[in-house]
């Protein structure tokens, strides 16, 4: 055997791979060779060290929190064991599954994607490009998506901005609503709304900081009601509520039609409060109510943690160059600056969580 | 397998107290890829908590026949491999090495006129260890998976979800390249590494020619 051919054989021989044959062959090349019985003292070495300098390593006693809490911050849900922010939203849905027939599968489904939405499947009529919002009254269904850039650019890119500037104000009549970014797929990733293209690396370091948005240090809860009717038709009934909630100025959230093939509809509405009672009469009519549950949850807590959050996020943002890095500071600044839109727009409302069944 | 895929079915309708067993059940496992990977408690930690969340995200497309340690594992391989994270800064040549009697200065000896020593067994794993830090990071996960945390080549295979002898021919091309860089460091630094004393005696051109057909 040449050096050339026990060369060859070192990988196969490291896995103890070689024939009888062929092993005692290499051996004997070995027992002959100095050069190749070198090398392949240093193959074997260079294993050995790799394998000896493992080290028994378990992960910190707190890890398992630490997984827990990233993923509630990027939710808005703790997804605690004593329970959280929906807890009272799973208890009432567990509720009405033990009481309906319906799949498990399918209806925790749709509790897996619950608020996550980032734009909703029915949308009241957008607004005009150029006309500013009311501030009174809060985009209804619209997913608040801020501006990527502050609007000195003077196109007007086709997300249907409005003329107002996202200077960040707290009222999120200010803020541009951008388009469903085809969020109907059942993900539960949620990803920024679009921007204007940036085709090179070297605008966005030419790009000033993005005023993050103001909110506003207050306690807050959110007021809601969980409605599950039993209808003749889910797809009919879903329409009348559509219709309903239309007009009463109600912004809705359709949630994803879970694929478990039981006809089961959630939708997520919010209202003005001093309707809250007419709304939910108007729908719990539609249907037989199976089960209602009436809830108030104090956010205050998980809001002003997501807030610390977002802050220290800003500031890292502020202080990153690496494209890549910012990239991914940037997907999670938009996911927590939704959520704590979303939470303060809630906030103000009266949500009423609407299960269809059939 | 089957309590966990009960585990897995109920993370996946959304019970978080599930998904945060499953957690528990594998933080170490993946904690522990996550350090070897990249070298250091900290980005350790944050890539398990990372792959963790993920995986927690990813849920729905996951399919009960598969196994969740592999897809975990698969996870973390891949966020390892494409998120390019700063690295910190790797081990200059003045880490002290430690025995057990203490962390002593390393001294190189002179490369000029001075007879070049050959390494000892922890300074060996030292250049190692930072060798497997500088080779590329597909290079260096096969040889984790592989002689780190013991993976058979099946197994490899699943977690990179790619044929066998692609996993193999990986593997050799990992070996070569840690060796190569290995050298490369220890003639930085005028150390000789063990079973390299006879360089001088191999047929010409055959270590070349082994390398470049492997």
């Amino acid at each position: 055997m040449k050096c050339l051919d026990a060369r060859q054989l070192f990988p196969a021989h490291l896995d103890g791979e070689l024939a009888p044959n062929e092993a005692l062959a290499f051996e004997a090349h070995l027992a002959a060779c100095t050069a190749c019985a070198g090398e392949w003292r240093l193959e074997q070495a260079l294993g050995t060290a790799l394998r000896e300098s493992v080290e028994p390593v378990a992960a910190p006693a707190d890890f398992a929190q630490g997984v827990l809490a990233a993923i509630g911050a990027q939710r808005g849900v703790q997804p605690t064991e004593s329970g959280g922010l929906f807890a009272g939203w799973r208890r009432g849905l567990a509720a009405a599954a033990a009481l309906a027939v319906i799949s498990t599968a399918s209806l925790g489904y749709a509790s897996l994607h619950l608020f996550n939405r980032l734009g909703p499947a029915v949308v009241q009529k957008p607004p005009e490009v150029n006309e500013p919002l009311p501030p009174t009254t809060p985009e209804p269904g619209m997913p608040v998506a801020p501006q990527g850039e502050p609007s000195g650019g003077a196109d007007a890119p086709d997300v249907g901005e409005s003329n107002a500037p996202d200077t960040g104000a707290g009222s999120t009549s200010n803020v541009a609503p951008a388009p469903n970014s085809g969020a109907n797929t059942g993900k539960t990733t949620v990803t920024p709304p679009p921007r204007p293209e940036r085709t090179n690396n070297t605008q966005i370091a030419a790009v000033p900081d993005r005023e993050p948005a103001v909110f506003l240090n207050k306690p807050r809860s959110i007021e809601s009601t969980l409605l599950n009717l039993k209808v003749n038709n889910v797809v009919q009934a879903r329409e009348q509520a559509i219709r309903v909630a239309g007009e009463m100025g109600a912004g809705i959230y359709v949630q994803d039609v879970p694929s478990g093939g039981a006809q089961v509809e959630v939708l997520e509405i919010n209202v003005d409060p001093a309707q809250a009672g007419t709304f939910t009469s108007r729908l719990a009519s539609l249907g037989q109510v199976v089960h209602r549950q009436d809830d108030r949850m104090d956010i205050t807590r998980q809001f002003e943690e997501t807030l610390e959050d977002y802050q220290a996020l800003i500031a890292r943002r502020n202080r990153e160059s690496n494209p890549q890095e910012l990239a991914v500071l940037e997907n999670l600044i938009a996911s927590k600056e939704q959520q704590l839109l979303k939470w303060d727009r809630d906030a103000e409302r009266y949500t009423v969580m609407l299960v269809l069944q059939q | 397998m089957d309590d966990v895929n009960k585990l897995v079915r109920r993370a996946q309708r959304g019970d978080a107290d599930a998904y945060a067993e499953l957690v528990r059940r594998y933080q170490d496992k993946i904690y522990g890829l996550g350090y070897h990977l990249a070298g250091n408690h900290a980005d350790a930690e944050d890539l398990a908590q990372e792959a963790f969340v993920k995986a927690y995200y990813a849920l729905g497309s996951f399919r009960l026949e598969a196994d969740f340690g592999t897809w975990l594992h698969r996870i973390t391989v891949n966020l390892w491999i494409n998120v390019r994270r700063r690295e910190r800064p790797v081990v200059s040549l003045d880490e002290p090495v430690k025995t057990d009697e203490g962390e002593i200065q390393r001294e190189l000896p002179g490369t000029a006129d001075g007879p070049q020593e050959v390494l000892e067994q922890k300074e060996f794993q030292w250049f190692v260890r930072r060798a497997l830090r500088q080779i590329s990071r597909e290079h260096r996960v096969v040889l984790v998976l592989r002689e780190m945390q013991g993976y058979s080549y099946e197994e490899i295979a699943r977690v990179l979800d790619c044929s066998l002898g692609t996993v193999k021919s990986r593997i050799s091309r990992a070996r070569i390249a840690l060796k190569e860089k290995a050298c490369s460091l220890a003639d930085e630094a005028g150390v000789v590494l063990p079973g390299r004393e006879y360089q001088n005696d191999v047929e010409p051109g055959a270590a070349a020619e082994a390398g470049r057909r492997a």
